[in-house]
């Protein structure tokens, strides 16, 4: 029953295809014969050890790291040398990042309106107007005019998360977004991101938060060593596991 | 503080206390001063040794050093050479430039801290006022307080002499005076008291005077040196005698006899000269109008005294002559007065109290008898006359001004002439043979030395701080009225407008200088209003009927103003040659492809092209024009209007050309250094090569040889080239200097910061461009604000390398200086100056840097 309502709930179309995609850091063989199809408004987990390549393959999929073999496909347009190509790419994805990566010099408001006015060209009126509306949907409009240096980490990574959505992303790639915060401030972050999931929106999350896992994703994948090892429905994942390899590693985090 | 209501009982622990204890203050070495010095000085043995040694240090420096500025330093050096060290050599007739320059300067300063570093303003403007007040005070105190120093003059008919030289004392000589000025005259009994009062004569007195000084001070060093061989004779002796040990050999017994012996004392000065026993008249001779002033008064002992009042501003006439000389003729007529000093009349005025020795000795033979008698003349009012040669419209004309007080207030342009019109220049009170003498009171620098530099640069210092007053002023007006952005704006319009304005005011203004920076200035309006339209219409193209029609008005005329701003620059540069030749070729293709061609390429492709790609050819294309306009400039016109009369920029010369050089070595390197720092972190092979090569080339190479290599070998590469001043020259070469310097700097920035900045910048959809713009230059820039200040401070100070290029900058004028006849020797004093005026720019530098760094300006210091 909860496969068929997925079901309705997806997409007919893959939104991010890679196919048979291969990356090396100089001689070292990072990602191995990655497939991999997300569908529309599908929440796709990523879980795995460190240095399994998870943060890899979502920033090759946004090209902040070059493939070198294989194929990716976002949104119908397969990533190439070519900058129209990677610039096109980049305006449908949004990414989210470990550190937040704020803009320091900027307030609040001016890193969610930057990227809105000289890459979609809004009016600034326009910009700020869907920058406040994104404020209030991550529950901080009261800091719009401070600097990031003065918000708690919670409170820069909903910015950062705001900043990704005012650009009206298809895809949002989240690249371990709790990590770097304090224990009571992973849920404000999760809860946005529960709430965006809710909205439909397709995402990728590498992630080490098992309940949110379990909660949100529709699929989730186990990489390791640079490949697939398992991909599942979170049942399937935490009460079923198939593969050793899985089976540790969940038996040592959970 | 009494326990008398505690009932201490040894069984019971239960403890009440029924009155609460006295705030007390703390030990005496435990608060205040003491404290901090037991922490700070003295906590251990080693800081205690360190201390001691260090004040031990510090107190003989400063002893010395004070010392010697206060005794000796010559600052009038100073004083008379302020104009060169400020400006050199610059048109006289051009000043207004330079006052209006900086004028404009200050009180964009002024808004600046008002606006950005609000914090210093109550430090500055008690400072500011704490100056004034001591420029303006300490001379009235000085003045009230302290006679200026005596002069010490020689009358009679004797010559005096010591060693070879024989000097006559002079019976007429000219002097400046002020109107209602008092001058006394006596005879200065208490300075031949003896012969060591003579030798310590301090003051200022003249040539013949200090040879009588010499004279005696040579007297007494041959008495002291006979008596320490004397004394050593004794003491062998002595031993001798005591205990059988000579302390000395025989032959040194014998060289001392034998030197004892050759030893000839003369005879005492005061005897020899008889000094101050012969009558003396004195009378004072208005030149202007040809009057006697007052009675003559005849000086026969201590208790006469002459005194004459100053009816008007203007050259007088001193004379004094022995009476029982030539008194009857001396009242009457002069004539036979100058005729009986025949050398004054044949000599150059300004060599008069200069003449050589050979000339000196044929006089002294034929008219001189060495050993008449002279009276030495103590003269309260009268004081050295400094003859300066200012360049004006018709080349240089002679000033006469007083070396002490009132430097520029009085100032007489004629020769001084005698009244019998014979038209004869009359020796006067040069500076050269006039010194102040001796070891000179802590008074008499107050009064002689450091109250004319205030005279000087008072009223300067106080208009310039009231400007800067009205800045900040303006600006806490304008934000009271919550103008707050205005206010701001204004501000950095006028900082951005400081660099162009001192260009203009500095070389001159010319009709087709003033059409190509507007051409620029066009150029840049276009672009903004390119960029304005490109925003409102989404990037879709340049389309004049779409939007409101100010800003397409706006582009139409800025595009027609730059090209006819291009054309005349063509025309101009057109003489220069070469120069030409290259623009035709090279702009209207690159221009008309930049304005049409990029605007209509982003409407092709708008989601492929970002905004800032249009803005490149232009910036690029303003570049270009700026550099062909510097270097264009080689035709001078040396015509002396006062708009448009260009100044020759190997006249450059002192603060101005070491300010020239600091301010466009800094801001012309600025952007080259950022590209250089661009291009060396550049994913092009070609660029990134070329870049690091260049930035590796000139920091591998001292700042002297990029100097030489501007002036001796870029006229080879081109003949043209050596039409190009040197100042141009020397301002090349600190640009790709210091753009070396600055690009690492700034390389450094962008090196300091996450690589998470650009990856965010990047996944985005900024462009690298945009990127780098945006993101990561704004940051990297402020991160390196220390070294960028660092970098144009020791740039201000490198400058003084450009003297060994022929060009006089502060050290320059140092070295003009100390050979000027009035200031021989004075390297050191001027040194000293130019060391305080450095330190006190670079403080005032550093102390802004370090306060914007620490200030809400920008947000990197809120990153933690």
């Amino acid at each position: 029953m909860v496969a068929q309502e997925q079901e309705t709930r997806l997409g007919e179309n893959a939104v991010i295809e890679c196919i048979n995609m291969n990356k090396w850091y100089g001689e070292f063989h990072v990602l191995k014969d990655i497939d991999l199809e997300v569908k529309e408004r599908e929440v796709v987990v990523v879980i795995g050890p460190s240095g399994s390549g998870k943060s890899t393959l979502i920033r090759c999929i946004n090209r902040l790291e070059e493939h070198q073999e294989g194929d990716i496909i976002v949104d119908g347009i397969r990533l190439t040398n070519d900058v129209r190509n990677i610039s096109a790419v980049r305006r449908e994805t949004g990414m989210v990042f470990q550190q937040f990566n704020l803009f320091p010099h900027l307030t609040v408001i001016d890193n969610i309106t930057l990227a809105q006015r000289h890459v979609r060209h809004r009016p600034k009126a326009e910009a700020e107007e869907i920058a406040f509306s994104l404020l209030e949907r991550v529950g901080i409009p009261e800091q719009a005019h401070k600097y990031p240096g003065q918000l708690s980490g919670g409170q820069q990574q909903r910015v950062a998360i705001a900043r990704a959505l005012a650009m009206q992303p298809k895809i949002m790639l989240f690249d371990e977004p709790t990590s770097a915060l304090d224990p009571e401030m992973i849920k404000e972050v999760l809860d946005v991101m529960k709430e965006l999931a809710v909205s439909g929106m397709t995402m990728i999350v590498v992630t080490h938060e098992m309940n949110f896992a379990r909660e949100v994703a529709d699929r989730v994948i186990f990489m390791d060593e640079g490949y697939i090892v398992e991909v599942g429905t979170p049942e399937h994942f935490f009460t079923n596991p198939q593969h050793d390899r899985t089976k540790l590693f969940l038996s040592q985090i959970l | 503080m009494t326990n008398d209501n505690k009932t201490p009982n040894d069984n019971d622990m239960t403890y009440v206390s029924s009155l609460e204890p006295e705030a007390k203050p703390p030990p005496a070495l435990e608060a205040g001063v003491l404290k901090w010095i037991r922490e700070n000085l003295f906590n251990s043995v080693g800081n205690a040794i360190l201390t001691v040694l260090g004040a031990l240090l510090v107190f003989y420096t400063v002893v010395n050093v004070s010392g010697w500025t206060i005794q000796e330093g010559n600052w009038l050096a100073i004083t008379a050479n302020l104009r060169q060290y400020m400006v050199g050599s610059f048109a006289p007739q051009n000043m207004w430039r330079i006052q209006v320059l900086t004028l404009f300067s200050i009180t964009v300063m002024g808004m600046a801290v008002a606006v950005w570093i609000k914090q210093i303003a109550r430090t500055m403007i008690v400072t500011m006022v704490a100056i004034v007040l001591a420029l303006v005070l300490l001379p009235i105190v000085t003045k009230s307080l302290i006679e200026l120093p005596n002069f010490y003059m020689l009358a009679g008919q004797g010559a005096v002499q010591t060693g070879s030289a024989i000097e006559t004392p002079i019976p007429q000589v000219a002097f400046i005076g002020q109107a209602d000025e008092e001058i006394t005259i006596r005879f200065a009994d208490a300075l031949v008291e003896s012969e060591a009062t003579l030798a310590n004569l301090v003051g200022y007195s003249s040539i013949p005077a200090n040879t009588l000084r010499n004279a005696a001070r040579n007297r007494l060093a041959l008495i002291a040196e006979r008596d320490v061989l004397q004394a050593e004779l004794d003491a062998n002796a002595e031993s001798i005698r005591d205990r059988g040990i000579p302390t000395l050999t025989d032959a040194q017994i014998e060289a001392h006899t034998m030197a004892i012996e050759g030893v000839e004392i003369p005879d005492a000065i005061i005897e020899t000269y008889q000094v101050n026993s012969i009558s003396v008249l004195v009378t004072i001779v208005n030149v202007a109008t040809g009057e006697v002033l007052s009675e003559p008064f005849l000086l026969e002992s201590a208790d006469d005294v002459a005194t004459f009042t100053l009816p008007a501003d203007g050259w007088y006439i001193l004379e004094k002559v022995d009476v029982n000389a030539v008194m009857p003729e001396v009242v009457e007529t002069t004539d036979e007065t100058e005729a009986s000093t025949p050398e004054v009349n044949t000599q150059d005025i300004r060599n008069v109290s200069t003449i050589s020795p050979t000339a000196q000795s044929t006089a002294a033979e034929e008219t001189v008898n060495v050993g008449g008698s002279v009276a030495i003349l103590e003269v309260q009012g009268i004081y050295p006359v400094r003859l300066s040669n200012v360049s004006g419209d018709d080349g240089f004309t002679q000033v006469y001004s007083r070396a002490t007080d009132f430097f520029d207030e009085i100032v007489v342009e004629a020769n001084p002439v005698p009244r019998d019109e014979s038209n004869t220049p009359l020796p006067f009170v040069v500076l050269t043979s006039n010194q102040y003498r001796g070891e000179r009171s802590f008074g008499d620098f107050l009064r002689a030395y450091v109250t004319p530099f205030f005279d000087r640069i008072k009223v300067n210092t106080t208009i310039f701080f009231v400007f800067g007053l009205l800045g900040y002023g303006a600006v806490i007006l304008m934000e009271n009225n919550d103008n707050r952005k205005r206010a701001s704006q204004l501000t950095t319009y006028g900082l951005i407008s400081i660099p162009a304005l001192m260009w203009i005011f500095v070389t001159g203004f010319q009709i087709t200088t003033a059409v190509a920076i507007g051409g620029v200035i066009a150029l840049g309006l276009q672009c903004l209003a390119l960029y304005r339209m490109g925003q409102r219409n989404g990037w879709r193209g340049w389309r004049p009927n779409s939007g409101s029609t100010d800003g397409d008005m706006l582009v139409v005329i800025a595009i027609i103003v730059s090209y006819l701003a291009l054309i005349m620059m063509m025309e101009r540069i057109n003489g220069g040659g070469w120069a030409g030749s290259i623009v035709r070729l090279g702009f209207i293709p690159l221009i008309l492809s930049a304005a049409f061609g990029s605007s209509l390429n982003t409407a092709d492709s708008a989601d492929g092209i970002s905004g800032s790609a249009v803005l490149m050819p232009f910036w690029v294309a303003g570049l270009i024009i700026i550099a062909i306009f510097f270097s264009g400039v080689g035709v001078q016109d040396p015509n002396n209007d006062w708009l448009f009369s260009q100044s020759n920029p190997d006249n450059w010369s002192g603060l101005l050309l070491t300010m020239m050089l600091t301010v466009y070595g800094i801001i012309i390197a600025f952007p080259i250094g950022i590209g250089l720092a661009l291009g060396r972190r550049s994913d092009l092979p070609l660029i990134k090569y070329l870049c690091t090569a260049y930035i590796e080339l000139i920091r591998g190479s001292p700042f002297i040889t990029v100097l030489f290599f501007m002036k001796l070998l870029i006229p080879l590469i081109r003949p043209e080239f050596s039409n190009v001043p040197n100042g141009y020259r020397a301002i090349i070469a600190t640009i790709a200097f210091s753009a070396a310097y600055m690009a690492e700097n700034v390389r450094g920035g962008l090196q300091s910061l996450p690589p998470g900045q650009n990856e965010a910048a990047k996944a985005l959809g900024l462009s690298a461009w945009q990127a780098t713009l945006l993101i990561t230059l704004p940051q990297a820039l402020r991160a390196v604000i220390p070294a960028l200040v660092g970098q144009f401070i020791s740039l201000f100070k490198d400058t003084s390398l450009v003297t060994i290029i022929a060009l006089v900058d502060l050290t320059g004028v140092v070295n003009s200086m100390s050979v000027q006849p009035e200031f021989v020797g004075t390297r050191l004093e001027g040194l000293v100056f130019i060391s305080i005026l450095y330190f006190v720019i670079s403080y005032v530098l550093s102390y802004i840097s370090r306060l914007l760094e620490a200030s809400g300006s920008g947000a990197t210091r809120r990153l933690t």
